[in-house]
């Protein structure tokens, strides 16, 4: 075994600039100089008719892709997702010869890339993000600033609903009339940050977090001579993971992907894909997910190298370490982590799953799977419905339909027909939205013992359904 | 007549000692007094393997497991962290609005639905128990060889972690390594529990009233 390459090598990209310490851009109101340029993407895909649906991933690499592309014209580019970037370009006028020059660029470019996009400049990135979204003009002269807004729809702050609504209802329709109120009331009725973010449009203090283009690592472990034993393989695959958290920590970085690929001889790479739930550097969770891939890979070759390429780094804070080894026990919440990590990487992200509860009549609607698991904060007040007692612990994916024989109720895995324990109880809803509903449940036994809820169609056919059993 | 030293009585191993029975922080009330009272230390012996026996659903087996859930996943002080419950290829869909009703934390679930082998439903429940990142893992496997329910039970005492393994009446014909062998049956309005093995303790019949299935007034 040789290491071509020694330990790992950048691929591309610059240091994530770390959560602790984040680059800001900085101007004050009495040094009103700064150009903004906003950027509002409108057709991103790339399809010429918009039809395809927005995908926030693929949103965000063109995003980014563009805003890499910005760089030219200046050094200070600001992303805000999902669709908009901004650019300070005043160090830049004079070079490129004005702002018309630039702005012409940026619409040469997306013509290019068959994007529908607007652009709109103004003294402070806040207006020009307010004015791109109501595809205003742009405002060149400080003193000019407060007459464009003021005119601009509450909409285009992007606050949330119940604050428009609520600002809407005291008879409130643009950011002029906000300018108007009196500060302190503002602050206390509708909220500081609001008011915040009113003063920085208008320039009294501006900071945004500067964007850094993502960056990976990669290394390649070639052997000698090709090999099929899956033990050596797992070893040497191991000892470019070791690798791999040792230059993390170095950095201070974490990584939420990796790619291993087995290079095979004349033939494509067989590529394993390892996801966490988050950034992180952790050399045992790589390890382990690693080992549980490698265990079930089927390699149609014997290999020549492995190549490792991480996904995007990002700047994490981990825990501190433990000085003693053996009290490195990690917390609860870590240890779940891990779990769903490996439980994902063996059977797929879509087997393993959450359930919540939603306000539905529909007994089939009432429950949803979530598949976003550890973000959840659990709730204090129990979320019970009044009819939660009559409801059975298992509800079938699909409701069963029952056999019938002459005017006596259904069976169930039984000669006899099941014994009626209580009910009716009607159940009508869902006619607004096409999926309607119109059941009679009841609770029944069976002589086995087994206690079902069943129901009878009122629509169709009057069918018998056994929807849920009583565990 | 030789006399025997008392020393020499006690190493014996043919002797069990009820002494190093189980530890009593690991005990769970079943939340059924009847239960409670029959089995050593008052409750479901949490840190080990449970298995279950039943030949049909809907005899109560969960409800039956409910209130000492509700327990492990919503703990009365706040030291505690809440205990996520793992489901390993349950064979219907928990219901969300009764789970909630016995007063289960829905955040604090995670389901791992239909595992393609049984082998695979074991390792994702050894992985859960080895980890101790669960209060508890209830699993549906029908086929289980002595060996596999070893592992079980040696990394529910690893974790912590109650394991509660649910499988067919073929299961009694096996010899079994769990903690607690229990075998459910429906007599009329009651759920009739066999208890076939259970560490520390001795085997016996329990009959619990069910409190569920809307028997109950309606209105």
């Amino acid at each position: 075994m040789t290491r071509s390459l020694n330990s790992l090598s950048l691929l591309t990209g610059e240091a994530p600039s770390s959560p602790r310490n984040p680059v800001f851009h900085e101007s004050r109101l009495n040094n009103l100089r700064a150009v903004w340029i906003a950027v509002r993407l409108l057709k991103i895909t790339g399809d010429p008719l918009g039809t395809l649906e927005r995908c926030p991933e693929a949103d965000r690499t063109v995003l980014e892709a563009l805003a890499r592309w910005a760089r030219q014209f200046t050094p200070f580019v600001s992303l805000a997702p999902p669709q908009e970037f901004l650019m300070e370009v005043n160090g830049s006028l004079k070079l490129f010869g004005g702002l018309e020059v630039i702005k012409k660029a940026l619409r040469a470019e997306f013509e290019r890339r068959q994007i529908t996009a607007y652009l709109c400049a103004a003294p402070t990135a806040l207006a020009a993000l307010w004015l791109v979204r109501h595809r205003s003009h742009d405002v060149c002269l400080p003193e000019k600033l407060v007459g464009s807004l003021s005119a601009l729809p509450l909409g285009v702050t992007g606050w949330p609903e119940n604050i428009q609504s609520s600002l809407q209802s005291m008879g409130l329709q643009t950011i002029g009339d906000c300018l108007r109120l009196p500060r302190d009331g503002f602050a206390r009725r509708i909220g500081r940050q609001y008011l915040h973010q009113l003063d920085q449009s208008l320039g009294a203090y501006d900071s945004w977090p500067e964007f850094r283009s993502p960056q990976r690592l990669s290394s390649v472990l070639e052997f000698a001579d090709e090999i099929a034993d899956p033990a050596v393989l797992a070893h040497a695959g191991s000892n470019l993971i070791e690798d791999l958290g040792k230059a993390l920590r170095k950095r201070q970085i974490g990584v939420a992907s990796f790619d291993i690929a087995f290079q095979h001889l004349h033939r494509p790479a067989t590529t394993v894909c390892i996801k966490l739930s988050g950034p992180t550097q952790d050399r045992g969770r790589f390890l382990r997910l690693f080992l549980d891939k490698v265990e079930r890979v089927v390699l149609p070759a014997p290999v020549i190298a492995l190549a490792l390429r991480t996904g995007r780094v990002e700047a994490t804070i981990e825990r501190n370490a433990t000085l003693f080894q053996d009290s490195a026990q990690p917390g609860f919440e870590e240890a779940i982590d891990g779990l769903i990590e490996r439980l994902r990487g063996r059977f797929g992200a879509t087997r393993i799953h959450g359930i919540d509860l939603v306000e539905e009549h529909r007994p089939e609607a009432a429950w949803t799977k979530s598949t976003d698991l550890l973000s959840r904060t659990s709730r204090d007040a129990l979320l019970v419905s009044p009819w939660a007692h009559r409801r059975p612990l298992w509800i079938l994916p699909d409701p069963l339909p029952l056999p019938v024989t002459g005017n006596s109720l259904p069976r169930y895995r039984d000669q006899e027909p099941l014994q009626p324990k209580s009910g009716p109880e009607r159940i009508e809803a869902g006619w607004w939205s096409g999926e309607e509903v119109s059941r009679d449940y009841y609770v029944a036994a069976n002589s086995n013992g087994e206690r079902l809820w069943i129901y009878r169609d009122r629509c169709a056919d009057r069918n018998w359904f056994l929807h849920g059993i009583f565990g | 007549m030789t006399t025997v030293s008392v020393e020499k009585l006690i190493n014996h191993p043919h002797i069990w000692q009820g002494a190093d029975s189980q530890p009593s922080h690991t005990i769970h009330s079943t939340g059924f007094k009847e239960l409670d009272n029959h089995l050593p230390g008052g409750g479901w012996p949490t840190a080990t393997l449970t298995e279950i026996i039943l030949e049909s659903y809907g005899i109560g087996e969960l409800s039956l497991l409910m209130p000492a859930l509700a327990r492990l996943n919503r703990p009365q002080n706040s030291e505690q962290a809440a205990g996520w419950i793992l489901w390993v290829s349950p064979p219907f869909i928990p219901y969300a609005p009764a789970l909630s009703r016995h007063g289960i934390d829905l955040t604090r679930m995670l389901f791992v639905h239909a595992a393609p082998t049984h082998r695979d439903s074991l390792w994702a429940m050894e992985q859960a128990l080895r980890t101790g990142s669960c209060a508890a893992v209830l699993a549906w496997v029908q086929s289980a060889d002595e060996t596999a329910l070893r592992r079980l039970q040696l990394a529910a005492e690893e974790g912590c972690c109650w394991a509660v393994l649910f499988r067919s009446k073929a299961a009694l014909q096996q010899r079994s390594p769990a903690a607690l062998r229990l075998q459910l049956l429906r007599e009329g309005e009651t759920t009739r529990i066999e208890i076939l093995k259970c560490r520390g303790g001795r085997p016996g019949v329990i009959r619990i009233a069910r409190s569920d299935a809307g028997d109950t007034e309606w209105w």
